[in-house]
């Protein structure tokens, strides 16, 4: 390492660390996104498919 | 359905949000990450291994969605295979929870060996005591055989303990892995020069991540584990969904900043690392991750050896849990011998499955090579998630609205088609790995299959969602004939109905199937369903009379809890050429256009459909039949062809043109197209005319008292029950508002009736 070549950016580690954050982005929004889904349902009691599709096309949800 | 020989069979309700969450994340921290981090550095290098992670833990997410989804709609022990049941069927469900059983427990196995290889190694390695006078195999395997028992009793003592117990080992193993992802981060902070450990990011290129995700992907896979537990969950529609997207989300972070530590504990120059930190780290292969760790902290190598005995005890605790409850639930269902679910009356828990459970789990780990078999089950594993993911669309699909949902996934069906497609690749990447496992698993499969020929498919016990024959009168089938059905509700339309379907008979050549669905209520059970019947045979009874001399007629009575399936189920499975069911004018069900049994019905079956409304007993002189193109409208000009009167009836084809389109539709065309279904040509009238608005002008028509219409036939284009909510095609708004009577035709013609007939 004493080309300093670890302390340049490369393509790989820009394009790396854009891919490492936008999947751990994701995953933490899908869960995110799961638990409200869950909290709304159970609050409003809704149950079928289509209730709840309906519940969350209203709100922009879905 | 005797009730004599029905086993007493329920779980009780008592592992928590906590409690799930925990044993989750106990099958998904086992070897996998231990041995994928020094494997992953090797083959995709630093940045890889991250990327490994990260990405997994999305493809993970997608499948986690499916399960959750539902779990919450069918929260009971059987997991996959019950998904299978609903989904497909007897025959795949049987399949799948066969598979599920020996995956999860070879599984086992192999956690039980790899405790006894680390629980050994701690007793003489790092506390230096010696075993002597017995070889190490021996010991290692007795030790195997040891913790197995004793899980296996901890699962006997019931699901709290159980669940208790595993939290217990699994909280232990995800602090230290936490433990070690901030250590890392400490000495980073302390030391910025050990990030240049991460160059270069990817040294052997991008396609070596698919293989890293592969090797890996198994610490993922602890969703099914908190499916098996629907039986036993507290508040399960709420908390499954919830237990799985915590543990898929926990493990993902975990192991991202333990991969990103086990990076930079190592320094370039330092201590005999006279190479590149990840080349050092990936040399060491499977023990790569603990040489880094090692050098971590103080004392790493204990404290690591502990954590993997913590880990090892976990992921055992939860497959023999997730073995014992697949088995239980084929007993349930009588696919296997009732006795497998039996219930302990003390512990309320599977013992019979359990000891089967440990069974297996100790022959395979005192005799079998786990490698292999391990393998096997992986691809498995793979498998069982494939269908599950096939299954959530299918369910959504055919039983979204009478299922009651607790979570249902965003971007429907976008997450479980990348994660089938994602999941085949690995399935066929582990080819390459273990071939032998291609050959184990196919053999268990074919066994499962042989063991439901001659075994399951006699004896399985219907579920509640499954139809009943209560009565069934067949007549003779030529092979090529049309099969035409007709669903009959009320006994007092119902000769109304056939009436229409007469001419229909006499055109086609056809032969009837007269089918009469009787819905039971969920709080009464299917056995005492023949009372609800009576209404049903009189109306069958009646159009018999009528049709029988005819036509060569058959009758069916069912029972079901649903009406739609059941209709789609019996024109499957009598291969009905076409459908005919009668509407009464009124949607009472907010949300549908034809109303709850029509609307499914009409976008399911695979066969034409045509739909009388207030049709009654008359003659049609005069139909009108907007078309503007399409399968549908050229069924329903051949239908109207069909229903006008034979002397003096007469079909207007009438199409609208918006003020701003530039062309008109090509009528003619069409007619001479397909003059071979329709009247003469002296018989269709064309009529058209310009409009903004086309349910207004189709409306406007049908009331002309001067042009005299007796009946509108339309094509009948339902969009997709579950996307159609708050719209209104033309269809549909036409046969709510129209007074005159009315015959909607769908052809089975289009794409996603073909698609259906297939799926």
């Amino acid at each position: 390492m004493n080309d300093r070549e670890g302390d340049r950016m490369t393509p790989d580690i820009i394009v790396g660390c854009i891919v490492l954050f936008a999947a751990l982005i994701v995953n933490a929004a899908l869960a995110l996104w799961g638990r409200r889904t869950i909290e709304k349902i159970a609050d409003k009691q809704l149950g079928s498919a289509r209730d709840i599709v309906q519940e969350l096309d209203a709100k922009g949800d879905s | 359905m005797s009730g004599k020989t029905e086993l007493s069979s329920e779980l009780s309700r008592d592992l928590s949000l906590f409690h799930i969450t925990m044993m989750g994340l106990g099958m998904m921290i086992g070897a996998g990450v231990f041995i994928g981090i020094g494997n992953g550095v090797a083959h995709a290098g630093p940045g890889g291994v991250l990327l490994t992670f990260a990405l997994n833990g999305v493809l993970a997410m997608f499948t986690a969605m499916s399960y959750a989804e539902l779990s919450s709609a069918i929260p009971r022990a059987g997991g996959a295979y019950n998904f299978a049941r609903l989904g497909f069927g007897r025959g795949t469900s049987f399949v799948a929870g066969w598979m599920e059983w020996f995956a999860s427990s070879v599984a086992g196995s192999l956690y039980a060996v790899t405790f006894a290889i680390y629980l050994v190694r701690f007793v003489s390695i790092i506390l230096g005591l010696k075993l002597t006078g017995t070889p190490l195999l021996v010991t290692e395997k007795t030790v195997a055989l040891v913790v197995a028992a004793f899980f296996i009793y901890i699962n006997y003592r019931g699901a709290s303990e159980t669940g208790r117990v595993g939290a217990f080992f699994t909280l232990g193993q995800t602090l230290f892995l936490v433990l070690i992802g901030a250590v890392g981060l400490i000495v980073v902070a302390r030391d910025p020069s050990r990030l240049q450990n991460f160059s270069p990011f990817m040294p052997n290129g991008w396609g070596k991540l698919l293989c890293t995700m592969g090797i890996t992907y198994v610490a993922f896979e602890g969703y099914e584990v908190i499916a098996q537990a629907g039986d036993e969950a507290v508040d399960a529609r709420r908390n499954l969904p919830k237990a799985m997207i915590y543990s898929v989300v926990i493990v993902t972070f975990t192991y991202v900043a333990v991969a990103f530590a086990s990076l930079v504990a190592v320094k370039t120059g330092v201590a005999g690392v006279n190479i590149p930190a990840w080349e050092w780290i990936g040399q060491f292969g499977a023990r790569g991750f603990g040489e880094a760790v090692s050098r971590l902290m103080p004392a790493g190598n204990f404290w690591l050896t502990l954590a993997v005995i913590f880990a090892s005890t976990s992921a055992l605790n939860a497959t023999i849990y997730s073995a014992t409850r697949a088995s239980y639930a084929l007993g349930r269902d009588h696919m296997l011998p009732p006795v497998f679910a039996t219930i302990s009356g003390k512990t309320q828990t599977p013992w019979v499955a359990l000891v089967a459970t440990g069974v297996i789990v100790s022959v395979v780990a005192t005799l079998l090579p786990t490698k292999d078999v391990a393998s096997s089950a992986s691809i498995m594993f793979l498998f069982l998630f494939f269908l599950v993911n096939i299954c959530v669309i299918k369910i959504r699909r055919n039983m979204g609205d009478e299922l009651t949902y607790g979570f249902l996934m965003p971007l429907f069906p976008l997450l479980p088609v990348l994660a089938i497609v994602c999941q085949a690749v690995l399935a066929v990447w582990l080819v390459h790995m273990s071939p032998i496992a291609w050959i184990v698993a196919p053999v268990w499969i074919l066994s499962g299959l042989l063991v439901y020929r001659f075994y399951s498919r006699s004896r399985v016990k219907a579920t509640e969602h499954e139809i009943f024959v209560l009565e069934e009168e067949e007549a003779p089938v030529r092979g090529d004939e049309y099969r035409i059905m007709v669903a009959l509700a009320n006994p007092d339309t119902a000769l109304s109905l056939v009436r229409n379907t007469y001419a229909i008979c006499a055109a086609k050549n056809a032969g009837v199937e007269l089918l009469h669905m009787v819905p039971v209520p969920d709080q009464v059970p299917l056995a005492d369903a023949e009372r609800y019947m009576v209404a049903g045979k009189e109306a069958i009874g009646e159009t018999m009379l009528y049709l029988a001399p005819q036509f060569p007629s058959s009758s069916t009575i069912r029972y079901c809890r649903n009406v739609a399936r059941g209709i789609v189920s019996a024109v499957r499975e009598k291969g009905t050429d076409l459908l005919i069911m009668g509407w009464q004018g009124r949607t009472v069900s907010r949300g549908f256009t034809l109303g709850s049994t029509l609307d499914p019905v009409v976008e399911r079956v695979p066969c034409n459909v045509v739909i009388f409304k207030d049709c009654g007993d008359k003659k049609f002189r005069r139909v009108l039949v907007p078309v503007a193109g399409g399968p549908n409208a050229v069924f329903a000009l051949e239908m109207a062809g069909v229903l006008a009167d034979k002397n003096e009836g007469k079909v207007v084809a009438f199409t609208i043109k918006h003020p701003k389109a530039a062309e008109w539709f090509d009528v003619e065309g069409l007619v001479k197209s397909h003059a071979e279904r329709l009247l003469p040509r002296d018989r269709i009238e064309i009529k058209s005319i310009v409009h903004d608005d086309v349910v207004t002008a189709i409306l406007q028509e049908a009331e002309n008292e001067d042009a005299g219409y007796d009946m509108v036939a339309m094509g009948c284009s339902l969009e997709p029950f579950i996307r159609q909510v708050g719209r209104d095609s033309i269809p549909q708004a036409v046969a709510r508002l129209c007074t005159k009577p009315m015959v909607m035709a769908k052809s089975s013609a289009g794409i996603r009736s073909w698609i259906s007939k297939w799926i």
